[in-house]
Formats: C-alpha cells, sequence, structure tokens
C-alpha cells in the first residue's frame, strides 16, 4: 500500500508521462492496429460475413483513430 | 415450484445475465492484446462473484435481509452512507456502459449514430421497469441472454489451443506494457466482481421469498451459474485472442468487436453479437437500474420492490426514474463508450473493499446467520482478491490516465 502510494505521489509529482519515443510507439501500434482492422473488414465484407453499413462504420473509425495517431505522432516527434 | 426447475432457472440467469458491456470489452481488449494470458483473472473474479452472491443469497434467505438493509441496522446511517456513495457512483457509470453498450448494437444494425438511441433505449428500460415484475427483469432478459453463449461457439470453430488457455489460468507478466497488463487485469476484476450482481442477487432472494430451505440451490446456482457464466468471457478472450492478437490489431473501439464472431460465423456471427451485445446490455441496464432502486430505498427504509405497483413504492420507482435518463443523457453527450466502460469496471475494481468488507463482517455475525456464518476460508479467499484488485486499480489507474 505503501509503495503504490510512492509510486502514484511522485509521478504526479514529477508530471511523469510517457516518453516521445513511448508516444511514437504507442502511435504507430495503433497506426498499424487500424491498417489490420480495415484488411480484416474489407476480407470481410468481401465474403459477405458483414454488412456493407457496417464496414462503413468500420471505415469511418479507423479514419478518426488513424488521424488521432498520426496528430500524436506528430505532436511526439516535435517535442 | 419443484427445487430443479429453479435450479435450472437459477443456472439460466447466471449464464444468461453473466457477459455485459464491462465483462465483453474487457475480455476482448485483453484478449487481443494479451492474448491468453490474461485468462487467470477471470478466473480469479469468477470465484470470488461466485462466493460473493453466496454470500447474498445465504443472507438473504437466513436473516431475510437484504444487503443494503442490514448495513444501514448493523452499522448505523452514518456509516452506510460510505458504501452507498461508493456503490451508486459506480454503478450510475456502469449504468451509462450498458445503455452506451445497447445503443452501439442499435448503430451496428442501423448505422445511425448511437447517441440518437440514447433517448429511446433508456424510455425503453424505464418502461420495462416500470411496467414490469421482478421475474420479467431476471428471468425474462437473462433467458434471451442465453444468445451470448455464441462466443462459445465462435470460439470452439475457431479451435483454440488448449494448452494456452490452461497457461493463461496461471498468471505470468507479459513481454510488453506492463502497466496496461495490470490496469486489464484490474478491469477484468472490476467487470467479473461487480457490487451490483450480489446486490441485486440478494435483494432478488428476497423479492422471490426465500427462506433456509433454498441454501443449497443458492449454492448450485452461486457456484455454477457463474462458473459457466465466466466461461463465456473465456470464449471472448479466445475469439478476441484468434482473430485480432493474430493479426497485431488492439481493440481501441467498439467498431472493432463484430469481427470476433463474424471471421469464425460468417454473418449470422455479425447478427449474433449485436443481438448479444443489446440484450446483455439491456439485461445488465434493467439490473443495475433496479439494483440502485434497491440500495437507496432498502438503505433509507423505504417501501420498495418490483413486483409492488410504482405509485406504493413512489420513492423506490424515482430512483431509477432519475438514474435511466442520466445515463441516457450521459451517451448523448457522444462521451467514448469503451473508454467510459474500461474505467468504470477499474472503479469498481478499486470500490472492492467498501462494498465487500461490510458484508463480510455481516456474513460473521450470528446474529444475522446464527449457524450459517462464514468459514475462514470464503473470508480469506475474498478478502484477498478484493483487496488485490484495490490497490493494482490504486497504482496502475493514474498511470492508465497519465498515458504511461
Amino acid at each position: 500500500m505503501r509503495a503504490a502510494s510512492l509510486l502514484i505521489g511522485s509521478a504526479l509529482l514529477t508530471g511523469c508521462g510517457p516518453s516521445a519515443s513511448a508516444k511514437v510507439e504507442k502511435a504507430t501500434i495503433a497506426l498499424r492496429s487500424w491498417k489490420s482492422t480495415l484488411w480484416l473488414a474489407e476480407q470481410e465484407e468481401g465474403r459477405g460475413a458483414i454488412p456493407a453499413k457496417f464496414a462503413e462504420q468500420v471505415r469511418r473509425a479507423a479514419e478518426e483513430e488513424q488521424d488521432k495517431a498520426r496528430a500524436e505522432r506528430r505532436k511526439a516527434a516535435a517535442e | 415450484m419443484s427445487k430443479l426447475l429453479e435450479i435450472a432457472l437459477g443456472l439460466v440467469t447466471g449464464i444468461g445475465g453473466f457477459l455485459e458491456a464491462g465483462s465483453l470489452a474487457t475480455a476482448a481488449q485483453a484478449g487481443a492484446a494479451f492474448g491468453f494470458q490474461l485468462i487467470w483473472a477471470i478466473a480469479l473474479g469468477t470465484i470470488a462473484i461466485a462466493v460473493l452472491v453466496e454470500m447474498g443469497g445465504r443472507l438473504a434467505a437466513v436473516s431475510q435481509h437484504t444487503l443494503p438493509d442490514a448495513m444501514r441496522e448493523r452499522f448505523g446511517i452514518r456509516f452506510f452512507l460510505v458504501p452507498l456513495v461508493a456503490v451508486v457512483v459506480v454503478s450510475f457509470l456502469v449504468l451509462a456502459s450498458e445503455v452506451g453498450g445497447v445503443c452501439l448494437a442499435l448503430q451496428f444494425t442501423t448505422g445511425i449514430s448511437f447517441r440518437w438511441w440514447a433517448v429511446p433505449v433508456a424510455v425503453a428500460l424505464w418502461l420495462f421497469l416500470w411496467k414490469g415484475t421482478f421475474g420479467m427483469v431476471e428471468k425474462g432478459a437473462s433467458m434471451l441472454g442465453l444468445v451470448t453463449l455464441s462466443f462459445v461457439v465462435g470460439a470452439l470453430k475457431l479451435h483454440p489451443p488448449l494448452a494456452d488457455v490452461g497457461a493463461g489460468l496461471v498468471p505470468s507478466l507479459p513481454a510488453h506494457d506492463t502497466a496496461q497488463y495490470w490496469f486489464m487485469g484490474v478491469s477484468i476484476l472490476g467487470a467479473s466482481v461487480s457490487p451490483y450482481l450480489f446486490y441485486f442477487y440478494s435483494a432478488g432472494a428476497v423479492e422471490d421469498g426465500w427462506d433456509e430451505s433454498y441454501l443449497g440451490i443458492n449454492r448450485v446456482v452461486a457456484g455454477l451459474g457463474m462458473t459457466f457464466g465466466g466461461t463465456i468471457a473465456v470464449a471472448v478472450v479466445a475469439c478476441a485472442t484468434l482473430v485480432l492478437h493474430s493479426l497485431g490489431i488492439q481493440v481501441d473501439r467498439y467498431e472493432q468487436l463484430p469481427l470476433l464472431l463474424s471471421v469464425p460465423l460468417g454473418l449470422w456471427g455479425f447478427r449474433l453479437f449485436a443481438a448479444s451485445l443489446a440484450i446483455a446490455c439491456f439485461g445488465a441496464a434493467l439490473e443495475i437500474a433496479l439494483q440502485l432502486a434497491y440500495l437507496v430505498a432498502q438503505g433509507f427504509g423505504w417501501r420498495w420492490g418490483e413486483n409492488v405497483r410504482p405509485r406504493e413504492a413512489a420513492r423506490f420507482a424515482l430512483v431509477y426514474t432519475v438514474a435511466l435518463p442520466l445515463a441516457g443523457l450521459l451517451i448523448v453527450t457522444g462521451v467514448d463508450v469503451l473508454k467510459l466502460t474500461i474505467f468504470s469496471m477499474a472503479l469498481t475494481a478499486l470500490s472492492l473493499p467498501v462494498t465487500v468488507v461490510p458484508l463480510l463482517v455481516l456474513m460473521n455475525d450470528p446474529d444475522y446467520l446464527g449457524d450459517r456464518t462464514n468459514g475462514w476460508l470464503s473470508n480469506g479467499a475474498v478478502l484477498a482478491v478484493c483487496v488485490l484488485a484495490c490497490v493494482v486499480a490504486l497504482v496502475t489507474i493514474p498511470l492508465k490516465i497519465m498515458g504511461s
């Protein structure tokens, strides 16, 4: 319990967030993940396993999340 | 009703009512990020909730008290306010997640944004509670909830490597992202050991008029029902591991989840996923809204009961009448439902000692339980899981918020 409070306290005091390189890596993983999601959704739509209406929702979600990840990556790289 | 039929109905309720937004989202995220590695958290949570549900039922059957009622009587109203506030806050967030889950299922099938569905869903839930009976809420929703067994079918069709599933039962450290691993573990524990489950179960036992002759049924239903329910959560992990983890896909949005069943089951898998999400979340939302009303009404000694007409238990009905629109409004704002779900599960884990320790004190009090008090094993096991979940939550929630 004491160790936990110390860890949290010091993290908050030092404002320790992830490093810039960790942020870049996290954004890159997110981009890769969404690329694979889009690929899988296309495969599923192609074989009729998901309706086109839903595939469109996946594409929109992927676009939003990829934009977010790219912005994060740019911001982190500039730090 | 014959005891066997009651056991069967109880098991159906346990299985059909187990999966909800929290357990589905946490299991899917865990499987996608860490494969089978977090199955131990589901097993631990399932054992803890089975023991807690059995305790809630035993307390009701032996003492004829519901949990809030006994807590207020035993500890006084000032102390009771602490677990009351904790459970109300956490349950409200979980309720909003469940409403969001139903709305997302409707979005997936209609293409209309989930925000537009929030108000109609909240109204439908309110109408169900206003007009329905306890049996309809408990048994009806859970029977329909059997559709979640489609995750077991999906997992079996994907042929999970049983040795890896078994290895997941033993806790092991991940090769990457340790903070995320523990945060996911704690969210799974929060999703499994939701206080609303044992509060609702205890109130239901009093509504159904249980006495000591129901203790055997209680034990079987709590033990087997929750174990089978936990199996569905493991099946979700298996589907997420084999469909998403293998492609390096992490779960950031609910939109990725229908792929869990469309891959093994085709278009029917997509339909079954949408039905599972909608029904499981609708059923859970009914139970949580009702449990909030039970908690407040029983805690303050108001007249309560889902089988009583709303005008005869007006303040009881007022609680869910207020909670449901507020939950709906939170979803209308466009909040990220997945983040809301995961964080509300971690907060549930954080609040566990506050909600569980008073129950343990009651369960060891012969004034309430006579010679049916707890054994040392159930006391120790539940306390250990709750303290572990709380400490890990205390460490990982700030780390997660800081994005570490």
